[in-house]
C-alpha cells in the first residue's frame, strides 16, 4: 500500500513524519489543520513525531489522497 | 535512572520525582496515559528555528499546537518555524520523543505556555525515552529563565 502511494517524483513520502513535513514545507500546516476534522484529533499535537502512513492508518486517512494535498501544498 | 537532564536538576537542587514508563509511542499524549497524568499538565518540548542561527526551545501542553506567530512574537523575531527531527536532535543531544530542555547539548533560550503556570506540578521530558519528571512549572520558568507567553493555537 505505501510502495503503491509513493510516487518516486514527490517531495512527501509516506514514512515522513508530521514534524519533517511541517519544519520542511510550511504551507502544508494548513492542510493537516484540514484533516482535522476527518482524523477527530488536532494531527500536529498528537501525532508530530509520527510518519504519514501510520497517521492514515490510525485515523482512517485515505493516504493517497492525503499525500497529494500536501505534494500540492508543498509546491505552492 | 539517571540522564544528563536529572544530573542538572539534581546539581542545581531542584525538586522533581521520576517516573518511568514503557515507551512504545512517540509523544506526550501516550506519555501522559503511561504515566497516568493529565495531558494538558504533560509538556512536551519542541525546538523552534528562530532564524539567524538562533533556536529556542516552546513547552507545549501535550494536547495543544504551537502557534509559530505567537512564539515568533514573543521571542521578538519575524517568524519562527519547527525544526525538522535531524536538527533538534543535533542542538540537545537527545532524540526525539525524549527531548528535555534540562541539560541539552547547547543552551537554548525557552518559552513556556503560560496555561501551564496555573498548576502546582507538571511533566516534563527527563532526557531518555520513558523517562518523565514531575515538577512546578515555577522551577522550570527559573531554571530555564523562560519567558511565560500564550504560544497555542486556539483549536476550533
Amino acid at each position: 500500500m505505501v510502495e503503491k502511494v509513493f510516487k518516486k517524483d514527490h517531495q512527501i513520502h509516506p514514512e515522513m513524519t508530521v514534524l519533517n513535513i511541517v519544519s520542511k514545507y510550511r504551507n502544508t500546516e494548513v492542510v493537516f489543520k484540514n484533516y482535522d476534522k476527518d482524523a477527530g484529533v488536532c494531527i500536529c499535537c498528537q501525532a508530530l513525531f509520527d510518519p504519514l502512513s501510520k497517521v492514515a492508518v490510525r485515523y482512517g486517512l485515505n493516504l493517497e489522497k492525503f499525500l497529494e494535498d500536501l505534494e500540492a501544498a508543498a509546491g505552492q | 535512572m539517571s540522564t544528563r537532564a536529572i544530573q542538572y536538576l539534581n546539581k542545581k537542587g531542584i525538586n522533581f520525582k521520576v517516573v518511568e514508563y514503557e515507551h512504545n509511542e512517540k509523544g506526550a499524549e501516550f506519555a501522559a496515559r503511561a504515566i497516568g497524568f493529565p495531558v494538558e499538565r504533560t509538556i512536551k518540548t519542541l525546538v523552534v528555528d528562530l532564524g539567524n542561527k538562533k533556536y529556542s526551545f516552546a513547552l507545549m501542553p501535550g494536547d495543544k499546537q504551537l502557534a509559530l506567530k505567537q512564539l515568533a512574537r514573543a521571542c521578538k523575531v519575524k517568524r519562527a518555524a519547527m525544526v525538522d527531527t535531524a536538527t533538534a536532535e543535533r542542538l540537545t543531544g537527545y532524540l526525539v520523543g525524549g527531548i528535555s530542555p534540562f541539560g541539552a547539548k547547547q543552551r537554548l533560550t525557552a518559552v513556556i505556555e503560560e496555561s501551564l503556570m496555573k498548576y502546582d506540578k507538571v511533566a516534563i521530558n527527563a532526557g531518555q525515552r520513558g523517562v518523565m519528571l514531575i515538577m512546578a512549572p515555577r522551577d522550570i520558568v527559573k531554571e530555564l529563565d523562560c519567558d511565560v507567553a500564550r504560544i497555542v493555537q486556539q483549536q476550533s
